[in-house]
């Protein structure tokens, strides 16, 4: 069994302020941080910081009863978690620069009500305005503001977008996001790990496949459950197909938003035949209910394999031709160079993760970095581009969807035979816990889980990668033009719902 | 030009045909741009059906609107109705014939884009601002353009009304081919340049691509929708018809300079009417191809395009005074 490996201490917050500058400069960086309330277990809160890095992830626990050193201001990717924790659990991350409240609205929500603390009873505080949330402020003659969204003019789901301008280029933009919080990790204390599949495939419905697959390494891995070969090849062929259909949506909309709809239509139409192809395998066009606990629920048959080959066909003649159009036409390129950059720098301050990273430089890519299922065995490398703009990024998934069809098209055809589920009995041990990671379209997927007494999710927590890239948008705009903000926004398509839980 | 009854009816017939033609052309280039795509398309006279529901809806203003925001959609509603009653689509003695001139003609046109982009800011929504500020920067770069334009053609027939200048290219078209001597070299260049520097000022002044994206629901890369944004119900009726008839005003012009070919008796209506429409669905055909295959252009690159514009009618106009 591959399990993740994990370097676990146990660190005292103020000394973990101190080291967190050391375990920087020693390139590790913040895959995420994850607190939970394990009062009945030591009578203390737990603040989890996880660091990735070449030699696997590195764990780093405080103990805390109220509160624990910020670390923002050395890793400012810890910046969106600290308030997060702020806000679900009322920890106080001392020495935070910016404490406004993230996810629970002052508007409508009392502050002093922590949801993801036990004792928390489940009644949603009164509907009424509590307090306001201060944005910040540009001043100066000749600036103003533009205010985008919560609700857009088209099918979008809401976030708040404040630009401040002097004329067209844009000086700052903030990002408001969380208008739709659903309490995912709440809702799934007390479920079991089955129940809970079923609704973490849900989070970010495109990338269902990816996201499950995140969070069966983790379950399974309590469960001490070892699937088969088989199913491990399925749920790669799967996960690969899920991947392929979102890069090709993705690079469509590049398209579309640079008002080229000729090419684009043509890969909405392939994007149609991808979607057709999951609806034809799994029952679903996107692939939900595909995976279960110990398995997989549907087997690849020839007939099945050969859908697959046919598809895959044609994926590679209308790639290349958009290739064709990227790389030859000066207009289009015109519009993609060099706008929307994100430094490398910014890249690595941020955390960054899949896409948007190796755009930047980084070559991040769980696949490769920390191998689950038979990654590992692929000896991928990650690709990587250094423009960091959109025109890289365009690229890079024009490269990955060539990538993912080769992975598909060699496990296809020496596919192991075998069962593609294991029965289990299997109870988890009480108060363990399993990291689990995978890579989505958008980059990592990260879970952690601990099992309560009974053999039920004691605390879930998913971390998506949008959360930790939606921070960089603000950074990418500056240096462009109001204009271009969409494509900008669309090269990094990142999801509202997986960032809003 | 001696008044006369039958100028009169023939003229006010002339105009309705143009303006009731005016949202088929427009949903013609979509279609088109649709079919190009591989896409089924909406239906040829979806515009008109969608001009009916607007009628029938209610109107929402701003809580910061004046009155501007009220007179603003009919001015430039009306304001286009009068360029197409100077304009001889098809018939050479159009309604406003005799106080067409090219000059009224090119600012009557800047008066209603004064009226869309005072409503934008009256809204007091960030987007009008935005997309006001947009409008006058493609306008005060096309503007130099479309005068020259007019000017040059003023030069080279020595006429002041849009009227009589086409009737002299007409007449001298006519003349060369029947007395066969040909034309000269200046005759031919000099339409061909106005006729590519009034397309690309078209492009930009009808908010087509690669200057503008008329398909698009991106708030932030829009120069004229970002105008309309708060615009709804009738006032929306009036702004996207509006932008119909500009579009037919600027086609109609293009047909002129393209094959100048206008009736001057009743009995030449037919063929001429349906030259008019030939021209008109070429050109529409011509934008919907330019619109195919480019992608929008960054829109601090439009200056360039608009320079090109601007170059090719200053060329055209110097000819024209050489002509002397």
């Amino acid at each position: 069994m591959n399990k993740i490996m994990i370097d676990k201490h146990d660190i005292e917050s103020d000394d973990f302020a101190n080291s967190a500058e050391n375990l920087k400069t020693s390139g590790k960086y913040l895959l995420g941080i994850v607190a939970a309330d394990e009062r009945v277990l030591n009578s203390k809160f737990s603040v989890r910081y996880f660091f990735g890095g070449t030699e696997g992830i590195e764990e780093y626990c405080v103990k805390t009863d109220e509160s624990f050193r910020s670390i923002s201001k050395i890793c400012p990717a810890a910046k969106m978690y600290e308030r997060e924790i702020y806000d679900l659990f009322g920890l106080l991350p001392e020495g935070h620069p910016d404490l406004r409240p993230l996810m629970l609205y002052p508007e409508n929500w009392d502050s002093s009500v922590h949801p993801l603390r036990k004792d928390y009873n489940g009644v949603i505080p009164e509907m009424k305005k509590y307090g306001g949330y201060k944005f910040k402020e540009v001043l100066g003659e000749g600036i103003f503001n533009v205010l985008v969204g919560p609700v857009h003019a088209g099918i979008i789901e809401p976030g708040h977008f404040r630009f401040s301008l002097a004329g067209e280029p844009v000086l700052q933009l903030e990002i408001r996001h969380f208008w739709k919080h659903r309490g995912i990790e709440k809702v799934c204390e007390g479920k079991d790990f089955k129940e809970t599949l079923d609704i973490i495939s849900k989070i970010s419905g495109d990338n269902g496949v990816n996201i499950a697959i995140s969070y069966l390494e983790a379950a399974e891995s309590i469960l001490n459950i070892e699937i088969t070969e088989r199913a491990k090849y399925i749920r790669v062929i799967l996960a690969e197909l899920e991947r392929m259909w979102n890069y090709v949506r993705d690079v469509a909309w590049i398209f579309m938003d640079i008002g080229f709809a000729l090419p684009a239509q043509n890969l909405f139409g392939l994007q149609e035949e991808l979607m057709r192809l999951n609806k034809n395998l799994s029952g679903h066009r996107f692939l939900f209910n595909s995976l279960t606990v110990g398995g997989v629920n549907l087997d690849l048959d020839s007939a099945k394999l050969k859908a697959i080959e046919e598809t895959l066909k044609k994926v590679e003649n209308i790639i290349k031709d958009s290739e064709e159009f990227i790389l030859s036409s000066s207009s289009v390129l015109d519009r993609l160079e060099f706008t929307g950059k994100i430094n490398k720098k910014t890249a690595e301050e941020l955390s960054l993760c899949g896409i948007s990273a190796r755009a930047s430089e980084l070559p991040r890519d769980t696949r490769a970095e920390f191998p689950y299922l038979i990654y590992g065995r692929l000896n991928l490398k990650p690709y990587i581009l250094d423009g960091g703009d959109v025109f890289a990024r365009t690229a890079l998934r024009i490269k990955e969807i060539y990538l993912s069809k080769k992975i598909i098209s060699d496990l296809s055809s020496n596919l192991p035979e075998g069962n593609i589920a294991v029965s289990f009995e299997s109870k988890p041990e009480a108060y363990n816990y399993a990291v689990g990671n995978s890579e989505t379209s958008r980059g990592n997927a990260f879970f952690y889980i601990m099992a309560d007494d009974k053999g039920k999710i004691f605390r879930l927590k998913y971390i998506d990668p949008s959360f930790r890239i939606w921070p960089s948008i603000q950074y990418g705009v500056l240096g462009n033009i109001i204009a271009d903000f969409p494509l900008i926004n669309k090269s990094l398509n990142l999801s509202y719902a997986g960032n809003d839980m | 030009m001696n008044f006369n009854g039958q100028h009169l009816i023939i003229g006010v017939v002339q105009f309705f045909i143009v303006v009731i033609l005016a949202p088929f052309f427009a949903g013609f280039i979509h279609k088109l741009k649709q079919r190009a795509r591989g896409q089924k398309g909406i239906n040829i006279f979806q515009f008109y059906i969608n001009f009916n529901k607007l009628l029938k809806k209610e109107i929402v203003l701003s809580k910061d609107a004046t009155f501007i925001s009220n007179i603003a959609p009919y001015i430039v509603f009306v304001t286009y109705l009068i360029i197409l009653l100077m304009l001889p689509a098809f018939y050479r003695y159009s309604l406003l014939g005799m106080s067409s001139d090219v000059i009224l003609i090119a600012y009557s046109l800047a008066l209603a884009t004064f009226f869309m982009t005072l409503y934008a800011m009256d809204q007091g929504s960030a987007f009008g601002g935005l997309g006001a500020a947009r409008e006058w920067f493609l306008t005060v770069l096309s503007e130099p353009s479309l005068i020259f334009i007019f000017i040059s053609l003023a030069i080279y027939t020595k006429q002041g009304r849009i009227t009589d200048i086409f009737y002299f290219i007409q007449k001298g078209a006519e003349n060369a081919f029947l007395t066969g001597s040909g034309s000269s070299a200046v005759s031919v260049a000099i339409p061909f340049l106005l006729f590519i520097s009034l397309f690309i000022v078209s492009i930009s002044e009808n908010a087509r691509i690669p200057i503008d994206n008329p398909e698009t629901h991106l708030e932030l890369t829009m120069f004229h929708e970002a105008n309309i944004l708060e615009a709804s119900g009738k006032h929306l009726g009036l702004y996207e018809y509006g932008s119909y008839l500009k579009l037919t005003v600027f086609l109609t012009v293009m047909s002129l300079i393209l094959f100048p070919y206008m009736a001057v008796n009743i009995y030449q209506i037919p063929i001429a009417f349906i030259i008019y429409v030939l021209k008109m669905i070429i050109l529409c055909a011509l934008i919907a191809g330019v619109e195919t295959v480019n992608p929008k252009m960054r829109v601090f690159r439009v200056p360039n395009i608009l320079s090109v514009s601007f170059i090719l009618s200053l060329i055209a106009m110097i000819l024209s005074i050489r002509r002397f």
